[in-house]
């Protein structure tokens, strides 16, 4: 089994997918923390269905670049979605809810109107569920990835302490001095980056995964916001690997693949949680 | 918390260095087959050795065994192939049993992402000798008047296929020596690529049943 995997990574397309998943899945999983705690878990959900509605559009206009629409529209709905704050008047998980299927049903519906493909049911359960999107990528592709990817892990890298902060008690840092608007800006536009990055590796239907899991499965074990950002980042990365190794090896689809190992790895770690008592600071 | 995310950066950064390192390119160039017989004909290595077909006709250009100009060209090929990848390894090189690219050794999720490949970078692909398996399907086309006979693979859900178009030799007859639609099969051939108006194709060329 060893040889074989060493023969698949000698295929190009199959290390360009161990880039992009590892990237991914690193990136998915630093705000997936700030997302769980910030009780927005199911944003991934909202964007990813956003994006499968840009993504119809852009292919019913025939775009050559479909990131050209799909990542404006994205940020755009990410910037509505987490900075109408406590005064709208459809909160949180409802305009999470709206937004989320009526993007989705207008995607699909404008698929089939408009059809410019021969197998639309085939195209459109790939997107969903990412069953060989991440196999298939260019390296163009690639090299996108990798450059949103460095900006997000900067990004979160600089702003450490301000996203703790607003993350934690938003009245508080806004009392002293903290511009709590302007970083949840920046939140929901790193975000939405993530998420339409992950749709090439999860596909739409499975992006909360991504988001929740690591993040979850790092607070059965740590208390403190450090050690759970760096363990949901070595989760996700270790799990994303070796989801996608499994998907290669044994043929199965590489988004369900991937979740489904951090489904396993999120009950041993609560197990594990449980016998120890977590490992207290 | 920064030095961690500096490390992490270093170690994707090497990570990506690897991933992204250009690996020799095994395939005989258009360009260099372009080269030795024009661009208007194309070289297409068989298991029996070359046949060189009309860019526009599809039709084999090489049955004069006698042909001097073929005989060239064919001694020119080997001194030629003998480094066209730079490391002393003949392009059309082949593995013992004389398969360049076997499908049928990897999984179907590979299987599916080789074929899409195959599919956007015919270039890299053409001339290499191809061993598929997968449902056999044909398909009659009105406006050319002509069958297409191809063998269909799935990825890991079923619901999206992919599939290479393949011309069985001549020893094969039709309807008799061909498989019925739907039955699996395992097709061996020479990938190629031709234009049919403004569109090009894949196909396998001097394929063979197994």
């Amino acid at each position: 089994m060893i040889v074989k995997l060493f023969m698949y990574l000698e295929y190009p397309f199959v290390r360009y997918a161990i880039i992009v998943g590892v990237l991914i899945a690193l990136c998915s999983s630093l705000l997936g923390v700030t997302l769980v705690l910030k009780r927005f878990s199911y944003i991934g959900d909202g964007l990813s269905h956003v994006a499968f509605g840009a993504m119809a559009i852009a292919t019913v206009l025939k775009l050559t670049n479909q990131m050209v629409l799909i990542l404006p529209v994205t940020i755009l709905c990410a910037v509505v979605l987490l900075r109408t704050g406590q005064n709208a008047k459809i909160k949180g998980d409802a305009a999470i809810a709206m937004i989320s299927v009526g993007a989705l049903a207008f995607g699909y519906m404008l698929m089939n109107v408009f059809s410019t493909s021969s197998n639309l049911t085939g195209d459109v359960c790939s997107t969903l569920f990412g069953s060989t999107s991440i196999l298939t990528l260019t390296k163009w592709e690639v090299w996108l990835c990798i450059a949103l990817s460095v900006v997000v892990v900067i990004t979160f890298a600089l702003l450490y302490n301000k996203i703790f902060a607003v993350t934690f008690d938003e009245d508080f840092a806004k009392a002293v001095g903290t511009n709590a608007d302007a970083y949840n800006l920046v939140i929901a536009v790193v975000i939405a980056v993530i998420i339409v990055l992950a749709m090439n590796l999860v596909g739409s239907l499975l992006i909360s995964a991504l988001v929740i899991f690591p993040a979850l499965s790092a607070m059965r074990l740590f208390n403190s916001f450090r050690k759970v950002t760096l363990f949901s980042a070595a989760f996700s990365v270790v799990c994303a690997l070796l989801g996608l190794f499994i998907s290669i090896l044994w043929g199965t689809p590489v988004g369900s693949t991937i979740v489904t190992v951090d489904v396993f790895a999120f009950f041993l770690c609560w197990m594990v949680g449980a016998c120890l008592g977590g490992i207290k600071r | 918390m920064k030095r961690a995310m500096i490390l992490m950066l270093t170690m994707t950064m090497s990570l990506l260095t690897w991933g992204c390192a250009e690996t020799p390119d095994n395939s005989a160039s258009s360009d260099n087959l372009d080269a030795l017989y024009g661009s208007s004909q194309i070289a297409v290595v068989t298991p029996e050795g070359y046949n060189v077909y009309d860019k526009e006709t599809g039709e084999i250009i090489n049955d004069d065994a006698e042909s001097e100009e073929y005989a060239e060209a064919d001694e020119s090929i080997s001194e030629q192939s003998a480094d066209l990848m730079g490391d002393g390894t003949p392009a059309f090189a082949r593995s013992t049993d004389g398969v360049d690219v076997d499908l049928t050794a990897l999984s179907s999720t590979m299987v599916y992402s080789q074929v899409y490949n195959m599919m956007v970078t015919p270039e890299n692909f053409t001339g290499k000798v191809v061993k598929m398996q997968g449902s056999y399907s044909c398909f009659y086309d009105s406006t050319t008047g002509n069958y297409y006979y191809a063998c269909i693979i799935q990825d890991a859900t079923a619901c999206c296929s992919q599939g290479i178009e393949f011309i069985l030799t001549d020893d094969y007859k039709y309807p008799q020596d061909y498989p019925t639609d739907g039955d699996i099969i395992t097709v061996q051939g020479v990938f190629d690529t031709y234009y049919e108006g403004e569109n090009m194709y894949c196909t396998l060329r001097n394929a063979k049943l197994l």
